[in-house]
């Protein structure tokens, strides 16, 4: 029989969620940084609704993620449908949500009602 | 008999490099003077295969992945790449780890910086992503997740990324996470694109899992993290945990159940298993050598990973104990030497100062250079053969830094080593400094690669003689002297040229 160690490895998911609804750019960035000093401890779960490739995102978010080298972080990519459930809760603990310049023209009226007025 | 969970890696990583794990540095150069068949045939021969194609030995980072996940309830295993096509109707998450992805770490860039020509361990990962095995997996839906201490380069290849159809990139230690996402996956929820592991997520000792099987060359992990905070390294920024030694040997034994013929241990400082600080204890060091030793027999080969040359230097000089451990239990007839990895990075006192002012302790940085020699003679009276690494182009480096580092290579010569030049690479609390590259050179680096070059092929063929006995190393070694000899017919006209480079 093959030796079995400890069995209850339980992952801490992020507790605080930050969306971003475009491309972050240099400003949401920085903001970035800011909010993962001071809720990092607990995780943080970022949330970028786009539909500009990943490549895109991750590229904007390079030196941000590079920079890190304490604090658990989640990076999810996704659609606008998957945006309205998660302004409708459900996701943690949300605590900001940033929209990049230019993203409101983009985005269905709704959303733009409930993310680019707030 | 089929796996949800599929756990691979190119041939560079999957494979016990004959046995003799120096060898596998080769896959981080390109192919020079031969044909890139032959280049893989020395540094990664195919590994034996069970009937499903699981690799006898596999490396250890994938291992611990597979053994997290196996005991978590998945049906997972670790598959070599030339066996994948036997999953790819039917597995549900390909989990890949690797060293060096793309090369961009040391001392691949180097290379491929120096002579442009990309590396071997690059190539052949891009050779695995571009298989039929990994097509068909990923046409049918196939979750890819990669990871591994290389994670980081898919950040500067994120249109690989998406060519490739990664679904996410995890950085940092695997176990706990890994168990989430396969998880998420098989339910199919959305997985995260990237996931940085923070310290909140860092495996107890507890929590890390035994291996299910061997691992390559019989390495097994004594100690996870390193107290000496340099700047330029990643690992230190995890928290330190000592492995319990019956951890260690139930390790050792699987890997001896396996029939791996020796062991490997691994730390980022073997000597500070235990240790007081960077003070080393003696008794937690011996008595680790003792168990495993005793476990191995004499016939088995023993290594260390890596270990700091102030630690060497501190054991000898208060406890005598480098040469207890060497004489008393190491070194036979059937062993007779022990390979280890150390760091010089810099001669220069003001670089050490401020890049690894812990490196020297518990000696002042003022004293680096002496520790250096010092630990370099302890070694070479006691057969431990180190391969040492210089890192060239830190961060606010000066020539006169640089002619600190020749200076320190010329004390060196009487020792028997290798010693390996790194161009920096910006990972650890510099990651976000700058490459360096050939574009970077000035005349004194090409001074101290020329006098790294000439120190190494002084003791290259000694080395040889001692590390590949038996006439099953012939066809490596035979190869690996024509390389030799390749090179010094053409170095000289290599560092004209460079010097000519640099001089514009």
């Amino acid at each position: 029989m093959e030796p079995t160690s400890h069995r209850s490895r339980v992952y801490n998911r992020p507790r605080h969620v930050v969306v971003v609804v475009g491309v972050p750019d240099e400003s949401i960035v920085k903001e970035l940084n800011t909010y993962l000093a001071s809720h990092g401890r607990e995780g943080l779960k970022l949330i970028i609704a786009t539909r500009e490739p990943s490549s895109r995102v991750f590229e904007a978010l390079r030196d941000f993620l590079l920079s890190n080298i304490a604090f658990t972080i989640e990076v999810y990519s996704v659609n606008y449908e998957k945006l309205r459930e998660i302004i409708g809760g459900g996701e943690g603990e949300l605590i900001k949500i940033f929209v990049s310049s230019g993203a409101c023209g983009e985005l269905p009226e709704d959303l733009a009602a409930k993310v680019c007025r707030r | 008999m089929s796996f949800d969970i599929v756990i691979t890696t190119d041939r560079t990583m999957m494979t016990n490099h004959h046995g003799k794990e120096f060898l596998g540095f080769i896959a981080t150069g390109p192919p020079i003077g031969m044909p890139e068949w032959l280049w893989l045939y020395i540094t990664a021969p195919k590994p034996k295969v069970d009937e499903l194609g699981r690799p006898v030995e596999a490396p250890y980072g994938l291992r611990k992945v597979e053994a997290a996940l196996i005991e978590a309830g998945f049906k997972a295993a670790i598959i070599d790449p030339d066996h994948l096509d036997k999953y790819a109707n039917t597995a549900k998450i390909l989990m890949i780890g690797h060293h060096d992805y793309f090369a961009y770490g040391p001392p691949s860039s180097e290379w491929w910086s120096l002579t442009g020509l990309e590396p071997v361990n690059r190539r052949s990962f891009i050779r695995l992503m571009n298989s039929p095995a990994v097509r068909k997996m990923k046409s049918r839906g196939v979750k890819v997740i990669v990871g591994g201490p290389a994670a980081w380069q898919w950040l500067y290849e994120l249109e690989l990324m998406e060519k490739w159809g990664v679904d996410t990139i995890v950085d940092g230690e695997g176990e706990k996470v890994v168990v989430d996402l396969a998880e998420k996956a098989l339910r199919g929820e959305e997985l995260p694109k990237y996931v940085y592991v923070g310290v909140n997520n860092a495996p107890s000792v507890d929590e890390i899992p035994l291996i299910k099987g061997a691992s390559v060359n019989g390495l097994v992990e004594i100690m996870r993290g390193c107290p000496r905070g340099c700047k330029f390294c990643s690992v230190t920024l995890r928290p330190l945990r000592f492995i319990p030694l019956d951890k260690i040997l139930a390790e050792v034994e699987v890997n001896i159940r396996a029939g791996v013929k020796g062991v490997i241990l691994h730390s980022e400082d073997v000597l500070l298993y235990h240790a007081d600080g960077v003070k080393p204890r003696p008794d937690p060091v011996i008595r680790l050598h003792e168990e495993v030793l005793k476990k191995i027999g004499p016939k088995r080969s023993f290594a260390w990973a890596h270990a700091s040359l102030a630690a060497i230097k501190y054991a000898e000089e208060n406890y005598k104990l480098i040469s207890k451990l060497m004489h008393e239990y190491v070194l036979n007839e059937h062993r007779r030497l022990l390979g280890v990895e150390v760091g010089i990075e810099t001669g220069s006192v003001n670089l050490a100062r401020k890049i690894m002012i812990a490196k020297s302790a518990p000696y002042p940085p003022e004293r680096w250079p002496d520790v250096v020699e010092d630990a370099f003679r302890i070694m070479h009276e006691n057969m431990i053969i180190p391969a040492a690494t210089v890192i060239l182009g830190l961060p606010e480096e000066t020539a006169e830094d640089v002619m600190k580092t020749i200076e320190l290579i010329d004390r060196l010569k009487p020792y028997r080593s290798i010693i390996v030049p790194m161009f920096f690479v910006p990972m650890g609390a510099l990651k976000k400094n700058k490459w360096f590259l050939r574009d970077h050179l000035r005349l004194e680096h090409v001074e101290a690669l020329k006098k790294m070059y000439e120190h190494t092929i002084y003791w290259a063929e000694d080395i040889m003689k001692i590390y590949m006995r038996g006439i099953q190393y012939a066809p490596v070694k035979f190869l690996l002297k024509y390389f030799m000899r390749y090179v010094k017919r053409k170095v000289n006209k290599y560092v004209s040229k460079l010097e000519e480079i640099v001089k514009k």
